[in-house]
């Protein structure tokens, strides 16, 4: 098991990850980040109507391993 | 044979039953047999056809199903004072998995026992019943927080629950408690991924509600964590004043 951090970043605001969680290996933890990016776009779209949220994976020394990014648009077609 | 104040579900059912000295003296003789059970054990498996029920004396356990795909649900935590598969007495073959949390001590009855404890005094079957009504109770209460509560309202709510059904038992000091859970077993109670309980925790922390450090819990607002976690007390039952049975 190894400790991974997941940084998240919510309209360009970064929520850090101070714990960390474990997980077998790195595709484990980009299922997880897969997950995590699901759920926390239905609850941020509760009360948005737009959103773009990213989590950065990293290990304990700090180093980046990936990247992953969710962006929602809505806009209503005027009447004509 | 183990003094009263050593059995906490005849605390538990006291406090959700009235039940005479007599009553209470034949719950009190019941005969036990007493097991001890590391972490991370199944106590009684989905399918089997247990002859006997069992109340938990110390420790945490938990109910789980398994999906056909391997995804672990659990629908409900047993505390000290519970009797988890006391639903075995009607049914028999057991309809979930109940596993130990954290090291548990454990007391056994035979059916048998309970059956004709049962015969000879409606107050206690009304006891035993109501039991397994409020496990019904809470059942319908996590499905509402799954389904329904955003994750950190439902992180507030199990938690806020956990703290009344301690305290019920004497197993809380002030406003924290020994919960010896990990992060992903919170998530397969509130139906998010592990790294969103450790993200519900942080952002339940920085709001001043709740500290969660190595298994122990520490609810640092009740009034403000009720709100939080849509938090009414009344599914558990815990008030005697409806209590009717008296044949």
């Amino acid at each position: 098991m190894q400790k991974y951090f997941f940084d998240v970043y919510r309209d360009h605001e970064l929520i850090p990850d101070e714990v960390g969680s474990e997980f077998a290996d790195l595709p484990t933890a980009a299922r997880e980040a897969v997950l995590v990016l699901g759920e926390l776009t239905r609850e941020e779209l509760a009360t948005a109507t737009s959103l773009e949220l990213a989590i950065l994976v990293r290990d304990q020394s700090g180093r980046q391993l990936l990247n992953a990014k969710v962006r929602f648009d809505m806009e209503f077609n005027s009447l004509k | 044979m183990a003094a009263r104040e050593e059995k906490p579900f005849l605390k538990r059912l006291s406090k959700i039953a009235r039940l005479s000295e007599a009553d209470m003296a034949a719950l009190e003789g019941m005969p036990l047999v007493l097991r001890t059970f590391a972490a991370d054990q199944d106590v009684v498996v989905e399918g089997e056809r247990p002859h006997n029920c069992f109340a938990i004396l110390e420790g945490l356990m938990c109910c789980y199903k398994l999906t056909g795909n391997g995804g672990r649900q659990i629908p409900a935590f047993y505390v000290a004072g519970d009797i988890p598969d006391l639903h075995s007495l009607h049914l028999k073959v057991i309809d979930t998995s109940l596993r130990t949390v954290s090291p548990c001590t454990l007391a056994f009855v035979e059916h048998e026992t309970l059956h004709a404890l049962c015969q000879k005094s409606y107050a206690i079957a009304s006891a035993l019943w109501r039991v397994t009504l409020i496990d019904g109770s809470i059942f319908r209460e996590w499905e509402t927080n799954i389904g329904r509560r955003e994750a950190a309202a439902r992180m507030a709510h199990v938690m806020c629950e956990a703290y009344l059904r301690l305290q019920a038992v004497g197993l809380v000091e002030g406003l924290s408690f020994l919960f010896p859970i990990t992060q992903q077993q919170l998530g397969d109670a509130l139906g998010i991924s592990t790294v969103h309980v450790n993200r519900t925790l942080q952002s339940l922390r920085r709001e001043g509600l709740l500290r969660f450090e190595s298994g122990r819990v520490e609810i640092l607002d009740w009034p403000a964590m009720k709100v939080r976690g849509d938090f009414d007390p009344g599914y558990l039952h815990q008030d005697l004043s409806d209590w009717v049975p008296s044949r």
